[in-house]
């Protein structure tokens, strides 16, 4: 009974990870700088009014009616009458989390240099133990070691404001992420691997949409290039009901398009899976200017 | 412009509607061909003849079915599995991986004809 229970949990997993890759671009490059000059090279030819620092407005960029929204909503979080509730109490609440003194008379500020400007467009690093550690879990490490209670992942109110106060003070800085050990090849490689594979019942890899079809319109909305999408994480949605904003981290994201392909179990939050992934994606948008809190439908 | 978002915000509607009522035996040529649960081809594929059914270029568009697919066999095969003959497309495999049944699928290929 035993065995047969975990040849079922051997197989599931198994289907999981073993799947069938796409082969696009960047999929054959075996280092790093390699990968991300093929993307480049690759969406020359296929989104070639994109350039530059054009690459953070992603899917803005092919449609003007989604860029005119985007700037009513932008103006709107900039106005000091007009501003929206949500957008407000957000960075009032990660202002408070990252004052706020630890039991021992520190705050988050002690955990990073410069007080943490400019901090987040270093991250994720690899560990030691070649570990990946995003910015929201070198938050929770700094409560961790200061003897206070990590936040939960899945809390846009606390994590989620956290962050998006904390990347604001890297506000412009351009992020560097540094592919050069070989923990960090490792972690690179195996991001890499799960962005390239089909997952889900629609059997979609994340390269399906976001390299391959990259420019083109699914269901109405335009498909962002991967390039340039770390870099306005965590960001604001409406509920397409109600318009209320909500903060979505950039795993809340990568769950949301799994979800889109319907896979049954989508990876957890700070999974070694999901933490690689991002160490990968943030990557290929070395060089490009962090702004967390933007809007996006 | 206004008859486009008009069918959209209609489309997002019905799709909405539908989306508590579909049934695993779902037979209506309409809703297996529209509805996100289901076959969803208008997500990728675009009706030429018929405008207001645009929200996706990222498959070639339904225009002279019969006359590209006299053998319907190859129209359902591509339904099934497209990465049989290729295999690197973004189209899922609704009959392989069981997003839609055969009964099903043979139900959108008659459907998917008449344009």
């Amino acid at each position: 009974m035993k065995a047969s229970a975990l040849f079922l949990i051997l197989s599931f997993s198994l289907t999981a990870f073993a799947g069938e890759v796409v082969h696009t671009a960047g999929e054959s490059e075996t280092t790093a700088a390699a990968t991300l000059a093929a993307l480049r090279a690759y969406y020359q030819v296929t989104i070639p009014d994109v350039k530059g620092d054009a690459f953070v407005d992603g899917a803005l960029n092919f449609n003007a009616g989604a860029r005119q929204y985007n700037d009513f909503w932008e103006k709107r979080f900039k106005d000091d009458f007009d501003q929206p509730d949500e957008y407000r109490q957000a960075f009032a609440d990660g202002k408070t989390l990252w004052d706020k003194p630890f039991s021992d008379g520190k705050s988050f500020s002690d955990c990073f240099p410069d007080g943490g400007r400019g901090a987040a467009a270093g991250y994720p690093k690899v560990d030691n133990h070649g570990a990946v550690v995003t910015f929201e879990r070198a938050l929770n490490l700094c409560l961790e070691m200061h003897h206070e209670q990590p936040l939960a992942y899945d809390n846009m109110k606390t994590i989620g404001a956290l962050s998006l106060y904390a990347r604001r003070l890297s506000d412009g800085a351009r992020i560097h992420i540094e592919v050069k050990t070989k923990a960090e090849e490792a972690a690179f490689n195996r991001g890499k691997m799960l962005y390239y594979t089909r997952l889900g019942q629609l059997g979609m890899s994340c390269a399906s949409c976001h390299i391959q079809q990259a420019g083109k319109t699914l269901r109405s909305e335009e498909l962002s290039p991967v390039i340039g999408q770390e870099a306005h994480f965590p960001v604001f949605r409406p509920n397409r009901e109600t318009a209320q904003l909500s903060v979505v981290t950039l795993q809340v994201r990568f769950q949301g398009c799994q979800k889109n392909v319907k896979v049954a179990q989508p990876f957890a939050l700070n999974s070694a899976e999901l933490n690689d992934l991002e160490y990968f994606h943030t990557y290929l948008s070395n060089g490009l200017p962090l702004h967390s809190g933007a809007f996006r439908k | 412009m206004r008859k486009l978002a008009m069918a959209m915000v209609l489309g997002v509607m019905l799709t909405q509607a539908h989306a508590d009522t579909v049934q695993p035996t779902e037979m209506n040529p309409r809703i297996l061909f529209e509805n996100n649960n289901l076959g969803n081809c208008l997500a990728c594929h675009t009706v030429l003849n018929h405008p207001e059914m645009t929200a996706g270029n990222i498959g070639p568009p339904f225009i002279a079915m019969k006359e590209r697919f006299p053998d319907k066999e190859k129209l359902r095969e591509i339904i099934y599995d497209e990465q049989l003959n290729n295999p690197d497309t973004i189209m899922p495999p609704f009959g392989r991986n069981k997003v839609l049944t055969k009964e099903q699928i043979d139900v959108i290929v008659d459907y998917i004809l008449q344009f």
